[in-house]
């Protein structure tokens, strides 16, 4: 406990807190809101006791404290952290606790606990407010406690996110309102199908849940909606599969944040954390997919496929070493003495990330369709066709943010990058106007949809015409790759050719 | 003897494709007070940066009492005490506890913090400030917290980017003298400064700075004799020269620039026949107005020097004031010959 009290940076975040004066007007106006909520529900409803009608609390109303306490904790913890430590970054302050003794952890942990200091008193405010329906019977304790821990998990992930956004971008309104958009786009996911990872690392689904028992019939029915997740068939409790996902990505972006504070030019995480986090990803995803064996479909498998690209494009782009870094790789190798550095590319890990996404695709398509045999003419070279599909997105990702970036030689993409980017993806919203020949025209995991489309369906049969549509398109795909691979290879060496022109 | 407690072995520092220090090494030893000098861009914080730990250098080691910066972060660290060059503070923060955070962080004994953190108010002369908001100092007060916080934990190391900057002259007077003492004391300092006349004070080594290399170093006497060997003589007569002459003119290679030269008061009588008289001399080369004074490169010897005086005497000039005039570090960096990079 020494280690965190006796934290520096928690005593003095604890003093700035309190010495902005925001803490009273903060409390005092929650008060206001939890207070409005808690009078307006009562008398609402009536109930007969011994003859005598008494006036209790609205159920539902619980509801509406959650949703305050979340947006004060969570939300207002998350802008909190990133803009402490964003300020403290910017003015320098960060680099003097950087260059003392106090080690990254703990300066991670000082920010961490004492930035959102008001916060967690809001929290707790909310979380008495709550108590009220526990105490007038209308919500089981076990059930408080759970929400309250929910609330709980979901502030600590939301403000170690807010610790690496903080250290990382130099604008968090767009994050902010990312982050927002993130939530209120999840919670109306929650109630379907429980198909998809993302539902589980906002609590929505969870709390769904506890109050699927909890409410009145009225609203009750509408959770009961809500499917119970299957991981690969096996029923899983979604409170628990959050806070597995939650506790997962706080670990992984805390050691980010922790990263980013020890050096602050460091990648943002190890090689094999940033591999475990797409496993996690991708495996939990997948498993999902593969439980919901009604649901399954080839939208959803393309939503699962999207989701490994969607976090093997960030994992790339977070993780490609950026110019000049590349640039002191060169130096450190051209001075005689140093060891030789290990040239940093994203090239193998696309090729990992590929060998990962086809694995688990072919997983879950026999899981699906129980008909489907290994063994079957087609699955061997349809599978070998999806492997390369796959691979050559993931290579086109690593090559373009690496060659955009040696070219550019700057960290944003700037107008240059974002055209390229543009014309890289407008065949894919093309292929979508022209379904009939997607395979052809989009150079993407969509080529592959004829694959899966038949991939569910007994028996798998392609014809000829589609076969020879799937081969051109990936001709075609693995032609972008060359060409980008080219780009790369050139920036490369016209890197190497500037470094040894120095004196 | 006690070996270097500040080692730069062949320190390289990149921004991308600037080089901002190449190939940099130097030693301290405990006393040493070594002053950075340099034009705008010539990599003096840079340098201090990445001996802090602050920035990755592309190659090199620095070893603070041996222990290696990236190697044993831990060790090295505590042996350092950094001032940059601007004051990251947090404004909603007492002096007082500002200083508790950072006795905190170097982790001070609890009951040890108090007292060291008066010591280093006094010792930065802020205590009048004790319980003053870090945000209502003025510029040169917070210049003073920092040196305050740099000397907290009694740092065998110190690295002070530019300490003087914000500091009115009193406050340098003070600066100066707690340099000596910390000298006194066995303070290993690496400085940088721009206010390079006060320097000479108390910096035992100093080297200059361009383009990220280190051109010269040595003593102040080592600095002095890489000038030529004329020596400068500084004459004032009863009536002065060059009228009204600012010590700030504008100067190229110790000449003032000749738009500069024409703004200025015409010299007075006296002024002209001293003028005239000493570029007659032989032995006399770049005579320079300054400070209503002359200054001029005597390249003779102190006899021959005695006789100009008697024959400027003989020949009716009042003179007041006729003596060797003293190299100062200002006159040692313009005669480095490094150029303004910004």
């Amino acid at each position: 406990m020494k280690w965190l009290f006796d934290n520096p940076i928690l005593v003095a975040q604890l003093r700035l807190a309190w010495r902005t004066g925001h803490v009273l007007p903060g409390l005092i106006i929650f008060g206001l809101v939890y207070g409005t909520i808690l009078l307006s529900g009562i008398g609402a409803e009536t109930e007969a006791e011994e003859g005598t009608l008494v006036k209790t609390l609205r159920k539902w109303d619980v509801l509406w404290v959650v949703l305050v306490q979340s947006m004060s904790l969570v939300l207002g913890g998350f802008s909190k952290v990133s803009r402490e430590i964003q300020e403290d970054r910017s003015a320098g302050v960060l680099d003097f606790h950087r260059i003392s003794p106090v080690s990254p952890g703990r300066i991670l942990a000082g920010y961490l606990v004492g930035a959102p200091a008001r916060e967690w008193l809001l929290g707790a405010m909310g979380a008495t407010a709550s108590l009220v329906f526990v105490w007038r019977g209308q919500l089981a304790f076990q059930s408080w406690l759970v929400v309250q821990a929910l609330m709980i998990s979901t502030a600590v992930l939301a403000h170690v996110f807010g610790a690496f956004v903080g250290q990382t971008l130099k604008r968090r309104g767009p994050v902010v309102l990312g982050a927002v958009g993130f939530v209120f786009l999840m919670m109306p996911n929650s109630f379907a199908s429980g198909t998809s990872l993302l539902n589980f690392v906002v609590p929505s689904t969870a709390l769904t849940q506890v109050f699927e028992r909890e409410l009145p019939p009225n609203i009750g029915r509408f959770f009961l909606m809500v499917a119970r997740p299957r991981l690969f068939g096996v029923v899983c409790d979604p409170l628990m599969l959050t806070w597995l996902v939650q506790a997962v990505l706080t670990l992984l972006i805390g050691r980010a944040a922790w990263r980013r504070i020890r050096d602050p030019e460091s990648a943002v995480l190890s090689r094999a954390e940033a591999l475990a986090l797409f496993l996690f990803l991708t495996v939990l995803q997948f498993g999902l997919i593969t439980g919901a064996r009604w649901l399954a479909g080839v939208g959803t498998v393309l939503a699962a496929v999207g989701l490994a690209f969607g976090a093997g494009g960030v994992i790339l782009f977070g993780q490609t070493a950026q110019p000049w870094r590349l640039r002191k790789q060169f130096r450190r190798q051209r001075k005689e003495g140093c060891a030789r550095p290990w040239l940093e590319t994203a090239v193998g890990w696309s090729v990992f990330f590929a060998a990962v996404t086809t694995a688990l695709l072919m997983v879950a398509l026999l899981q699906m369709n129980p008909r489907l045999r290994p063994t079957s003419i087609q699955f061997a070279p349809a599978m070998a066709l999806m492997a390369a599909s796959f691979g050559a997105t993931f290579l086109q990702l690593a090559l373009v943010v690496e060659s955009l970036r040696l070219w550019l030689g700057r960290r944003s993409p700037g107008f240059q990058g974002t055209a390229l980017f543009v014309l890289w993806v407008m065949p894919f919203i093309v292929g979508l106007f022209f379904a009939e020949r997607i395979e052809c025209i989009a150079l993407s995991p969509l080529a592959s949809s004829p694959l899966l489309l038949h991939g569910l369906m007994t028996p798998w049969w392609l014809e000829p015409e589609e076969i020879r549509g799937i081969v051109t398109g990936l001709v075609l795909h693995w032609l972008v790759v060359i060409a980008f691979g080219a780009l790369w290879w050139w920036q490369r060496q016209k890197v190497r050719a500037t470094l040894a022109a120095e004196s | 003897m006690a070996g270097p407690v500040l080692e730069l072995d062949c320190l390289r520092v990149d921004y991308d494709t600037v080089c901002a220090v190449h190939d940099l090494s130097l030693q301290l030893l405990p006393g040493d007070v070594y002053g950075l000098v340099g034009p705008n861009g010539a990599g003096k914080t840079t340098t201090l940066r990445a001996t802090a730990g602050l920035l990755e250098p592309t190659y090199g080691r620095v070893r603070i009492r041996g222990f290696d910066l990236h190697r044993q972060p831990h060790e090295a660290k505590r042996l350092i005490g950094f001032t940059p060059d601007h004051s990251p503070a947090y404004n909603d923060l007492t002096v007082w506890e500002y200083l508790d955070l950072y006795a905190s962080a170097y982790e001070l004994p609890r009951e040890r913090r108090g007292p060291r953190i008066s010591e280093c108010i006094a010792m930065a002369w802020l205590q009048e400030k004790h319980d003053a908001l870090v945000g209502g100092l003025s510029r040169g007060m917070k210049q003073r917290l920092m040196l305050a916080r740099t000397l907290l934990h009694d740092p065998p190391v110190m690295l002070l980017d530019e300490p003087a900057s914000g500091l009115d002259p009193l406050g340098r007077r003070e600066l100066r003298d707690l340099l000596v003492r910390l000298r006194e004391a066995g303070k290993a300092i690496l400085i940088s400064s721009h206010i390079l006349s006060e320097m000479s004070a108390f910096c035992t080594k100093m080297g200059v700075m361009e383009r990220g290399r280190l051109v010269k170093q040595g003593t102040v006497a080592d600095l002095a004799g890489l000038l030529p060997k004329a020596q400068k003589v500084f004459v004032r007569t009863a009536k002065p020269g060059w009228g009204e002459t600012p010590s700030s003119l504008p100067v190229v290679g110790g000449v003032p620039r000749a738009e500069a030269r024409q703004s200025l008061a015409p010299p007075s009588e006296d002024g002209t026949r001293l003028e005239d008289l000493l570029r007659a001399e032989s032995h006399v080369i770049g005579i320079e107005p300054r400070d209503g004074a002359v200054v001029f490169d005597w390249t003779g010897s102190d006899a021959e020097a005695a006789e100009l005086l008697r024959r400027l005497v003989n020949a009716g000039v009042a003179i007041i004031e006729f003596r060797p005039h003293a190299v100062d570090m200002e006159e040692i960096f313009l005669r480095t010959g490094v150029k303004e990079l910004s």
